[in-house]
């Protein structure tokens, strides 16, 4: 059934956002060598010259505590305010116990507020988004919290694990224009059930079907979302300011564009995948924090992500006046790529607990 | 507090088993070879003593043991055994309830014991043990092991007087060497300069070669009123006796390479020994609490021995040697015998007792009068120093 | 055959069967994000950990107070020598931070490279002790440079 828009409804907007990338980068060749594929063929095919790898006393509740703290920063509020918290994730810390309880009392949030954790592996954190625009919306709480954050990691030996990396990203909403420096205009979803990647509960790392998962998962479902929140939105590629898809590689983002008629200029603010990785459920987030961190008021943003499984959330995006106050009151996400410090494969082993 | 023609303790018999990884010996094998031992050398009966004190620091978490009282009561025959804690302080601890109890007549003869058994687990797990004598909360549970504190006291110290590493170096090729010459003792090698700068690095700047390692031992001595004591040839009185505290968590002092708990037990010590006319100067040697070489260090300074920051130089011109001005550790310390915690306080002791009565074979140290035993908890939360005279 | 397996494994290391306790983790849980220590009202001197008493000036009247995790390296070493749980980490480096405020904390420094007495630092939660593969995480405060 077709999502209704917001008809009498408050709009619910982003009033704070913020990522965490954690600091350790490996880069594409030193993966590679240790397998003996060729360097060039992954990077031509990937298009991810480096990604962020967590430290071994880092996990999604680390992350995005650290995200959640930019976020209540640029939204300048009380973290007690906030009413609503749910963190989308494939990799929380416990497979029964919420991240956001932890993180929820880490920031200071108190114990009345509403929330849990949400599963779609990739567009966990942009389900995540969505459920609070509903609370937000409806009126039912004030500010609400939503997170993205992944420890993304593969079978060592598998050629996903070149891409799969770590990084969160937090976006608080609020109904008070006056608050509001991004207006959330149009969502909706487009979801199948698509066996393109998956992970059993006794399994520590998931599968994918290969090729399977690029045209009947990841491009018809990033497609069609798009082309249909367009639709509803009333507008054409052209008009767009700004558009960020998930990354699971460079390849594929670039791909979609093309397809549709979107150029590298309009890709090129919320595209960080080549240096950083596939961050999971906090890729697209991340890419949407990349771009109002440069957007003017009242460009405008697309954003559609892709989870696994399958679906894709889309999102209609206008940026208002408030942004430029706001986006220097926390790291902006060029900081936090900026930062980085190269470490070798045994390292990264280390740290990414491969080594038993 | 003074009081006219109090009694005094004294120490008239000793025994200990060896400081090693006693593969063989649990608890009870240990307690009973050291307090045989020390009965057989003061020449009495199990019938004749009316108290025991047993001092043990980790037998509840490593061997499952608590209510060690009850063990040594049960492996003894014994009827009055009290259990006394207090980390690596409660050999001397104990020492001074066995003391206090004589001193104030509700026992004339007591055996005293320090038993500890630490070699039955592998060393990350007794590394994590071991941290229980520094402050859980705030300390052991972010991951600080006692090492790594001491490693700050001693980066701290370095910074702040110039302390060496040669000096520190110094004070593990001392205690091993009088270790050598020590039949209880562990590590009964001599190390040179090189040994300690090649030694795998514990918690910088802290190597192994500057660490005590834990061990297994057991140690006794059998104290007695002066009446008692009087009858025998071979003694030594505790002449005065202090216990200081200070912070338990490093980071909650203000200096952190002041032992207040060591000053303060230092003073108190002094006030008592005052009585029977002895000063500081009139220490003879003294056995002191290097469960890492920094450790003996500020114990110099902070017993008084040398300004402070200049227990490093003290180490350096040989004053601590066994033919030095004043002979530290001449047992050859925590270092060189091993540290079985809650033994080695009475280990110190025992050290005394030879050297005052001319026992001390190839490391006897030459007409000693006075003696002194610094015996410390964890990074110095307490101290136990104990004076004693022939 | 697993019989024997369990009966070595419980021989030679009985503590790897040990739970954390869980109560005193919950304890330390309630101070989240923060470093919670005291203010005198009567004379503004800072504590920590929390204290009742104060110190300085002898006064009841402390209330709680939320330091900002800002402070700069007090005393600092690097362990070699773990303790069980610690193992995966090593080396590690722990170090007194010498709070903005005045008190000092240890802790672990985490994503700061060459340590050195005086560096500025911030704090951050990060795991600090996983219990095995069946036990809680507790997570705690680290300290990074700035």
């Amino acid at each position: 059934m077709e999502e209704l828009g917001f008809k009498g409804r408050k709009m619910a907007g982003i009033i704070g956002y913020g990522v965490y990338i954690p600091l350790y980068r490996i880069k594409t060749e030193e993966i590679a060598n240790v397998w003996g594929r060729d360097v060039e063929v992954v990077k031509s095919g990937l298009l991810i010259n480096e990604k962020s790898v967590p430290c071994i006393d880092e996990d999604t509740v680390t992350m995005g505590i650290e995200a959640s703290l930019n976020a209540i920063k640029r939204a300048d509020i009380n973290p007690e305010e906030i009413g609503a918290i749910y963190s989308g994730s494939e990799t929380p810390a416990y497979a029964v116990k919420p991240n956001i309880s932890i993180i929820s009392n880490a920031i200071g949030m108190g114990p009345r507020h509403l929330g849990a954790d949400v599963e779609f592996a990739c567009k966990a954190g942009t389900a995540a988004l969505q459920m609070i625009m509903g609370l937000v919306s409806s009126n039912i709480v004030k500010y609400g919290l939503a997170i993205g954050a992944d420890t993304g990691e593969y079978y060592a030996e598998n050629i996903g694990d070149q891409s799969s990396s770590a990084g969160s990203a937090a976006f608080i909403l609020g109904n008070n224009p006056k608050e509001i420096v991004a207006e959330i205009k149009e969502t909706l979803s487009f979801t199948s059930d698509v066996p393109d990647f998956w992970r059993r509960p006794q399994a520590r790392y998931p599968t994918h079907a290969e090729k399977f998962t690029a045209e009947p998962a990841y491009f018809k479902h990033t497609i069609t979302a798009t082309k249909l929140i367009m639709e509803k939105a009333g507008i054409k590629p052209s008009e767009v300011d700004h558009v960020v898809f998930h990354t699971p590689n460079g390849k594929f983002p670039l791909k979609v564009a093309k397809t549709l008629g979107f150029t590298k200029e309009q890709m090129k603010a919320g595209f960080v995948v080549d240096k950083i990785g596939n961050t999971y459920s906090a890729a697209s987030l991340i890419g949407l924090a990349s771009v109002l961190d440069v957007a003017e008021p009242g460009e405008n943003i697309i954003l559609t992500s892709f989870g696994s499984g399958a679906g894709s959330d889309a999102f209609y995006i206008k940026v208002t006046d408030a942004i430029k106050e706001k986006r220097d009151m926390a790291k902006t996400t060029k900081y936090y790529i900026d930062r980085k410090k190269y470490i070798d494969y045994a390292t990264y082993c280390k740290y990414t607990n491969k080594i038993e | 507090m003074k009081v006219k023609n109090q009694m005094k303790a004294n120490i008239i018999g000793a025994g200990s088993t060896t400081f090693s990884e006693h593969w063989h010996y649990g608890l009870r094998e240990m307690i009973s070879q050291a307090c045989s031992s020390a009965l057989k050398s003061a020449n009495i009966g199990l019938k004749e003593l009316d108290s025991v004190f047993v001092a043990n620091c980790f037998a509840g978490t490593i061997n499952g043991q608590n209510n060690i009282n009850a063990l040594c009561s049960d492996e003894l025959g014994l009827q009055n055994c009290t259990a006394i804690g207090g980390g690596d302080a409660a050999g001397a601890y104990a020492i001074v309830q066995a003391a206090n109890a004589i001193m104030s007549n509700q026992s004339k003869i007591a055996l005293v014991i320090g038993v500890e058994k630490m070699s039955d687990m592998p060393i990350t797990d007794i590394t994590k043990i071991i941290s229980e004598v520094t402050e859980q909360e705030y300390e052991a549970s972010t991951g600080a092991t006692l090492a790594s504190l001491y490693a700050m006291i001693t980066l701290k110290h370095m910074k702040m007087y110039g302390t060496t590493e040669k000096q520190l170096g110094m004070v593990s090729i001392k205690n091993h060497l009088n270790a050598a010459e020590n039949e209880i003792a562990q590590f009964k090698f001599k190390i040179m300069m090189e040994d300690i700068a090649k030694s795998p690095m514990v918690a910088d700047p802290i190597r192994l070669l500057h660490s005590a390692a834990p061990s297994d031992g057991c140690c006794a001595l059998v104290m007695c009123n002066e009446e008692i004591a009087g009858k025998y040839k071979d003694k030594a009185q505790i002449a005065g006796t202090g216990i200081g505290a200070d912070f338990m968590a490093v980071h909650e002092r203000e200096d952190i390479t002041a032992f207040n708990s060591v000053s303060s037990a230092s003073k108190a010590a002094f006030a008592q020994a005052a009585q029977a006319g002895i000063k500081i100067q009139d220490i003879s040697f003294a056995e002191v609490h290097d469960s890492f070489s920094i450790g003996e260090i500020i114990s110099i300074e902070d017993i008084g021995f040398a300004k402070k920051g200049s227990g490093g130089k003290f180490i350096e011109e040989g004053n601590a040697d066994l033919n030095g001005k004043l002979p530290i550790n001449p047992s050859g310390g925590l270092k060189g015998c091993g540290h079985p915690f809650a033994a080695t306080g009475i280990r110190q002791a025992i050290e005394v007792f030879y050297q005052l009565n001319n026992k001390a074979g190839k490391r006897q140290v030459k007409s000693p009068e006075y003696a002194l035993t610094e015996n410390i908890s964890g990074t110095g939360a307490t101290a136990v120093i104990n004076i004693y005279k022939r | 055959m697993k019989k024997i397996y369990f009966f070595e494994k419980s021989i030679f290391s009985p503590l790897k069967m040990h739970k954390s306790n869980i109560v005193m983790a919950w304890r330390k849980i309630k101070r989240g994000n923060y470093i919670i220590g005291s203010k005198c009202k009567e004379c503004s001197a800072f504590f920590f950990p929390s204290k009742r008493r104060c110190a300085k000036c002898e006064s009841n009247e402390l209330e709680d107070y939320r330091f900002r995790g800002k402070g700069e390296i007090y005393a600092h070493s690097a362990i070699h020598y773990p303790p069980e749980g610690f193992e995966k980490q090593v080396p590690y480096s722990v170090a007194i931070v010498k709070l903005d405020e005045g008190p000092k904390i240890i802790s672990q420094i985490v994503d700061s490279g060459h340590l050195e007495i005086g560096m500025k630092v911030e704090s951050c939660i990060r795991k600090v002790y996983v219990d095995g593969e069946k036990g809680i995480i507790h997570y705690g405060i680290k300290f990074r440079a700035v």
